[in-house]
């Protein structure tokens, strides 16, 4: 019997794979799940390396700032752990309500987009590895397709909104276009400068330059590590640029009309966009998966490295909500298109002094 | 005359991180002062104000409360005995015991408990009949919180049991 190869090499659950491959019905299964690319889109980085931070984060999103507010936050649901569940239970809420499309909504968009929308914010992770035998496609150019995948993403956001015909939709909707132009050539800057620092788009290539010179990219260019840093935040509406979504200025802008369980959709968008976003930034600045091997795990381990990596950022991301207090949409724009493009310029020409003077590879 | 008013010059990088010092600083040891309130409840002082009690015996029937009262929730009903005695409209009254203070014999009493429910607006019209007792409710707590302040002025949070209190 031929199986599908590369596999996932985990030494602790060998045994009882190896003994479930040679199951009938069962054995394909567990080989087709196994399988490098199958298991880098179902487990990590993609879906359940989704789901896990995503259900820690909201909670500690709104713990630790209930905790600097002086609030409690989440109790009353599982009071014993501090209601960790609380996600789970208002996902069973989103799945029990009514999805209602109102009179002038344009049905067709206004459903799918959602959804779309959902997939579109993962398909980065297509191609960001998660370890060094952990990935979907390896092209060579990984980081720069990711870079620009994450980029299609808003146009879903523009569509919903302006597909559900409502007053704050429209407002989010323009605040969000606003956002994006001011945003993302920084952003994109701020990669290309790494691009340039490391002369590779590949993620492989730039955690091995990272882990031989024991220096983090981070600290390599530092500049633009940290337009990177306020790129993400902007990108992923974490506060002090939650504009988009402002709940307290217009309802939830661009998603004001969706409920049930297409709202818990659009809500867990700007989530998977901070974990992906948060990813690409922990293998380029952050030093990707390097610590030490740990032999039970085999191929998990660099995952498990990287996770710990993209937890402590995504939680200090959520962390600053209970810091900050918004900015104004024109604040946020000049921050942008003056300070954070100045920056990434800059960062640009520091990259290219350093390639030039002290070539890293 | 107009006054041009500048900005105030603020340091952005010292500015940032001080609202991060001060949110860490506030995690790692929070002042809240939260009360849980079905499973703890505020100290109260003995004189405050809640629902009040009347006792027909001391009663003399001189309208002096439903006079008093600012809002108008005293009515004064006839007994069979031809005397007045007051029932108060809780959907009305403001818990200003203006009622206690101007009761020239002592009969009306004011009480400490402030939190109940009502099923319905009916049962906030108290009776003379209803004003004999304490109104009962079930109640959860199990600590009672008191505020106080230590010698440095700070914020002391004092939790004690329910029994030990009373």
């Amino acid at each position: 019997m031929s199986y599908l190869e590369p596999m996932v090499q985990i030494p602790f659950l060998q045994p009882l794979i190896n003994f479930l491959l040679k199951v009938p019905v069962i054995g394909p299964i567990v080989n087709f799940l196994l399988w490098t690319p199958i298991f880098a889109v179902w487990f990590v980085p993609g879906l359940i390396g989704l789901f896990i931070p995503l259900i820690f984060v909201i909670w500690w999103e709104r713990k630790a700032a209930a905790r600097v507010q002086w609030r409690y936050g989440p109790l009353e649901i599982s009071k014993r752990i501090g209601g960790v569940i609380q996600p789970v239970s208002d996902l069973i809420r989103y799945m029990l309500q009514e999805i209602i499309i109102h009179q002038e909504a344009d049905e067709a968009y206004f459903l799918h987009m959602p959804v779309f929308g959902f997939i579109f914010a993962l398909l980065p992770v297509l191609f960001l590895p998660a370890g060094p035998h952990v990935y979907a496609i390896n092209t060579g150019y990984n980081i720069l397709i990711a870079a620009v995948l994450i980029s299609i993403f808003n146009i879903v956001i523009i569509v919903s909104g302006w597909a559900s015909t409502d007053k704050w939709a429209y407002i989010g909707t323009v605040r969000e276009a606003f956002m994006y132009a001011a945003y993302e050539i920084p952003f994109m800057l701020s990669i290309i400068a790494m691009i340039i620092l490391f002369g590779t788009a590949d993620p492989f290539t730039m955690v091995n330059a990272q882990v031989a010179h024991y220096i983090p990219g981070a600290i390599l260019n530092p500049i633009a590590f940290i337009v990177a840093f306020i790129t993400t935040a902007m990108a992923s509406s974490r506060f002090p640029f939650d504009i988009v979504e402002n709940d307290t200025d217009i309802v939830v802008g661009p998603f004001t009309e969706y409920g049930g369980l297409v709202f818990g959709l659009t809500m867990t968008m700007s989530y998977e966009k901070t974990y992906v976003m948060t990813l690409l930034l922990s293998i380029v600045f952050l030093g990707g998966w390097s610590g030490p091997y740990i032999g039970p795990l085999g191929d998990l381990s660099a995952p498990l490295w990287l996770g710990i990596r993209v937890f402590l950022v995504m939680m200090f991301f959520s962390f600053l909500r209970a810091v900050y207090p918004n900015y104004r949409l024109d604040h946020a724009l000049r921050m942008g298109w003056r300070t954070l493009l100045i920056l990434s310029i800059v960062s640009v020409i520091w990259s290219i002094v350093i390639r030039l003077v002290f070539p890293v590879i | 005359m107009a006054k041009k008013v500048t900005q105030p010059k603020v340091n952005p990088v010292a500015g940032h991180l001080n609202a991060l010092a001060v949110g860490v600083k506030e995690f790692v040891k929070p002042t809240r002062f939260t009360i849980q309130y079905p499973r703890e409840r505020r100290w109260v002082i003995d004189r405050f104000r809640g629902f009040i009690i009347n006792d027909v015996e001391k009663c003399i029937s001189c309208f002096q409360c439903a006079w008093a009262c600012p809002v108008n929730a005293i009515f004064m009903y006839r007994a069979p005995n031809g005397k007045f005695y007051p029932g108060i409209r809780y959907e009305q009254c403001i818990l200003c015991h203006f009622c206690v203070d101007a009761c020239p014999v002592g009969s009306l009493q004011g009480t400490t408990i402030s939190d109940g429910v009502f099923p319905d607006l009916e049962s906030t019209v108290f009776k003379p009949e209803d004003m004999h007792n304490l109104p009962q409710w079930d109640d959860e707590a199990e600590y009672v919180v008191k505020y106080d302040f230590d010698e440095n002025g700070n914020l002391k949070i004092i939790k004690m049991r329910k029994d030990e209190v009373k």
